[in-house]
């Protein structure tokens, strides 16, 4: 008696974990996967991919998100921050970057708004010396700092010199982009599902 | 120590010697884990400042990569969660188990080496946050080694809890003891299934955030409950008001609660037919919440004047309370129309604070004052320093959650209005998030507080009172 | 081209495992009555409390008692 009792109860506590798990992830997990990526999205190259490891590393995902809002569903639309997202967008993400928060804005589409690649490094560097107000922590650690040389002396170095504005730089240095700014920027630039796709995908209509 | 006194009294009266036993067998383990929770809660309040106010001066400490806000705000979350939370649960759920058994803790060993692996396995976690490796998704950062680390810790928990289980001394079954159960089985097999290497793209997302509701479905609310259910009939010595409200709301917070964790990524790009699903769950919950909020409340009517001589029950009872109003808020978060206000914002942290600390925390709060002394059979040291404690973190989470609700609903209003720029959805803000600091620093001085006397108690130290469980109600007063 | 896996089937799955867990549910709740799971639901209440700590007891009063608080300090 004592152990049809707590035989039961303890089916009864694993068969309400097991159905939420079911339900939310192995049978969305199904449907999903039948979907193919959009014929425009490419893979993530190399660079777009180690770009991406630092996006994971310093915790972007805590204040951006990449996920397009639908309209009538908040203002992306409005906006202009492109079309809703859909499944088909995210076939090459893992980890996933869909992010929960705003305390800056979607990047989901930030090459299309933005496709300059010194403007993500001077933000990067220092996100007021672009955008007055911002709250985003600079990250000075992906720049290194050089003597001021003529031009040639840097493309013989292979060093890409970042036009932070006068008054963010420090006195008498030119700010250099390293490999890992360049890599992060390569990703922030290929950010662009601007792409139209030939079906939709039951969204929030 | 009285020893002639213990004698005396374990003669005496057989059930009180079984209390005492049942005490001591936990003790060695229980104050392992509760002194590693404190250290965590340290550790995980101190990055919570941190990046908190990262957000009012962003150059502050700007240039050590260690300490950018992206890496101390999930430093913050996995010490609060696998270090402080965790341990206090599992200390917990081993002294309630065995005393709801009237047995003594079952394969001691087992908790020990649970208490290693915990922290070897949350210290290894923070260390590669801050160092930058990090799998990356909300709520599961912590490296693969972290969690072959802290799995084997849960699941070891859970044997002895089991173990203990198995040896009990009695017939009934009392509520707690369900939650506790429920959960010690749950949460290993949860945190193993979100950890597979099986997802990606919108299917992982899905995992995350089915991962990061359950954890609170299996592990941080049945803890508080099963807490909540005990102490406060314990401490005013009423049975609850309704047993058969609690058996109804077991189940159906089984049935309903792990289903609510896609209403993070509601107007995200998912079927529509799954975040339907989970806000249905979510509305559901009110069922649940409603019959424990009558049990818990309805229990308190009348008993209120006790809140003056008892700490845990201060505790506790402002936690049940917060329990009712977050999950209130909850469901009414889940909804569409609402969401689509408070979804990306810093509403919904302010939301997480109110369950995780002004429920959670301050419930496992007070199991611990009522604890200790039964562990350490000594009185706490300083009783103001607890008072203090307690209005310090509780104004503290209240200036908390009401400046991040507000400041979060006036961000949603300016980024859902597209003739405002983004950066006014930012400068809006801007008050809410230094007032959020200030409501930190107020939490960081409560705690101090409570890690001193704490210190004091596992040391032994400090000014003695009266030695419980012998300290007794003078005659007069009782009846 | 993004063709979603016909709905129905996930949706039957779906169906059947809720079908499954209700039918589970249902005959775990028939023999908690069968086997009178659920007489005498209240004294489960009374559980926690026993000879030395009964009903109308508190058992925490670390800020001190009720009216006298000298009486407890004398008792140790």
């Amino acid at each position: 008696m004592m152990y049809i009792r707590a035989s039961i109860f303890f089916l009864g506590v694993l068969a309400t974990l097991f159905l939420g798990w079911a339900g939310l992830t192995m049978i969305p997990g199904l449907q999903i996967r039948e979907i193919k990526p959009a014929s425009a999205l490419k893979p993530y190259k190399d660079q777009q991919l180690r770009g991406r490891a630092i996006y994971i590393r310093e915790g972007c995902i805590y204040c951006h998100s990449q996920q397009t809002r639908p309209e009538g569903f908040g203002a992306d639309q409005k906006r202009g921050w492109g079309r809703p997202s859909v499944p088909g967008d995210y076939v090459y993400d893992k980890p996933h970057l869909l992010g929960t928060m705003r305390t800056g804005p979607d990047l989901f589409n930030i090459a299309a708004r933005q496709p300059s690649e010194d403007w993500h490094l001077i933000h990067l560097y220092d996100p007021r010396a672009t955008s007055p107000g911002s709250i985003m922590p600079p990250y000075p650690w992906l720049f290194k700092e050089d003597e001021v040389f003529s031009k040639e002396v840097y493309a013989a170095k292979g060093e890409r010199v970042v036009p932070v504005p006068e008054e963010f730089a420090p006195e008498g240095k030119v700010i250099i982009a390293t490999h890992e700014a360049l890599d992060l920027v390569a990703y922030l630039v290929s950010l662009n599902h601007t792409y139209s796709i030939e079906q939709k995908v039951n969204n929030n209509e | 120590m009285n020893s002639d006194q213990e004698t005396f009294n374990i003669n005496e009266s057989p059930e009180l010697t079984s209390r005492v036993l049942t005490d001591a067998s936990a003790s060695g383990p229980v104050i392992a884990f509760f002194t590693s929770a404190v250290f965590w809660l340290l550790i995980g309040t101190v990055f919570g400042l941190i990046a908190s106010i990262k957000f009012n001066f962003p150059d502050w400490l700007g240039s050590i990569p260690a300490l950018t806000f992206g890496r101390v705000r999930p430093a913050h979350l996995n010490a609060v969660i696998y270090g402080w939370a965790s341990m206090a649960i599992a200390g917990c759920y081993v002294w309630l188990t065995a005393r709801l058994c009237r047995t003594e803790v079952g394969w001691p060993r087992l908790l020990y080496i649970s208490v290693l692996l915990w922290n070897m396995g949350v210290l290894y976690g923070i260390i590669s946050i801050l160092g930058g490796h990090t799998q990356g998704m909300e709520w599961l950062e912590f490296p693969r080694i972290a969690v072959y680390l802290i799995t084997p810790a849960a699941v070891s928990l859970s044997l002895s809890i089991l173990r203990t289980f198995h040896a009990r001394q009695v017939k009934h079954i009392y509520v707690s003891l369900w939650y506790v159960l429920a959960s010690v089985v749950w949460f290993p097999i949860l945190y193993l299934i979100a950890n597979l290497p099986f997802y990606s793209g919108v299917t992982q997302a899905a995992a995350n955030w089915w991962y990061a509701h359950n954890l609170l479905t299996v592990w941080v609310t049945p803890a508080g409950l099963a807490a909540a259910y005990y102490f406060i009939p314990k401490v005013i010595g009423r049975p609850i008001h309704s047993y058969y409200l609690s058996l109804l709301g077991f189940w159906t917070f089984a049935l309903f609660y792990n289903w609510n964790g896609i209403h993070h990524l509601v107007g995200g790009p998912l079927p529509t037919w799954l975040i339907s699903t989970s806000i249905v769950a979510s509305v559901l919950m009110f069922i649940p919440v409603i019959t424990v909020a009558i049990n818990h409340h309805l229990t308190m009517i009348g008993h209120f004047k006790k809140l003056k001589y008892s700490p845990t029950l201060r505790f506790v009872v402002f936690g049940a309370m917060c329990y009712t109003a977050v999950s209130f808020q909850g469901s009414i978060e889940a909804l569409r129309s609402f969401s689509e206000v408070s979804h990306f914002t810093h509403y919904t942290i302010g939301h997480a604070h109110l369950g995780l600390y002004a429920f959670f925390t301050m419930i496992l709060f007070g199991a611990i004052y009522y604890i200790m002394p039964r562990l350490v059979k000594w009185e706490w040291p300083y009783p103001v320093l607890i008072k203090f404690h307690f209005w310090f973190v509780a104004l503290g989470i209240a200036l908390y959650v009401v400046s991040l609700t507000i400041g979060g609903i006036l961000q949603g209003f300016y980024m859902n209005d597209a003739s405002q720029p983004f950066i006014e959805s930012v400068n809006i803000t801007k008050p809410y998030l230094l007032a959020r600091s200030i409501a930190g620093v107020l939490i960081l001085i409560g705690h101090l507080f409570f890690i001193y006397i704490f210190t004091l108690m596992v040391t032994r130290k400090g000014a003695i009172r009266l030695t419980p469980p012998w300290r007794e109600e003078p005659e007069a007063a009782t009846r | 081209m993004a063709t979603l896996m016909p709905l129905p089937l996930a949706g039957l799955i779906l169906i059947l495992v809720a079908l499954l867990g209700g039918a589970m549910a249902m005959f775990a709740f028939l023999w908690a009555v069968r086997s009178k799971q659920f007489k005498d639901l209240s004294s489960g209440a009374y559980a926690i409390f026993d000879e030395e700590e009964p009903v109308g007891k508190m058992t925490d009063n670390t800020f001190g008692f009720p009216e006298s608080e000298e009486s407890t300090e004398k008792r140790d």
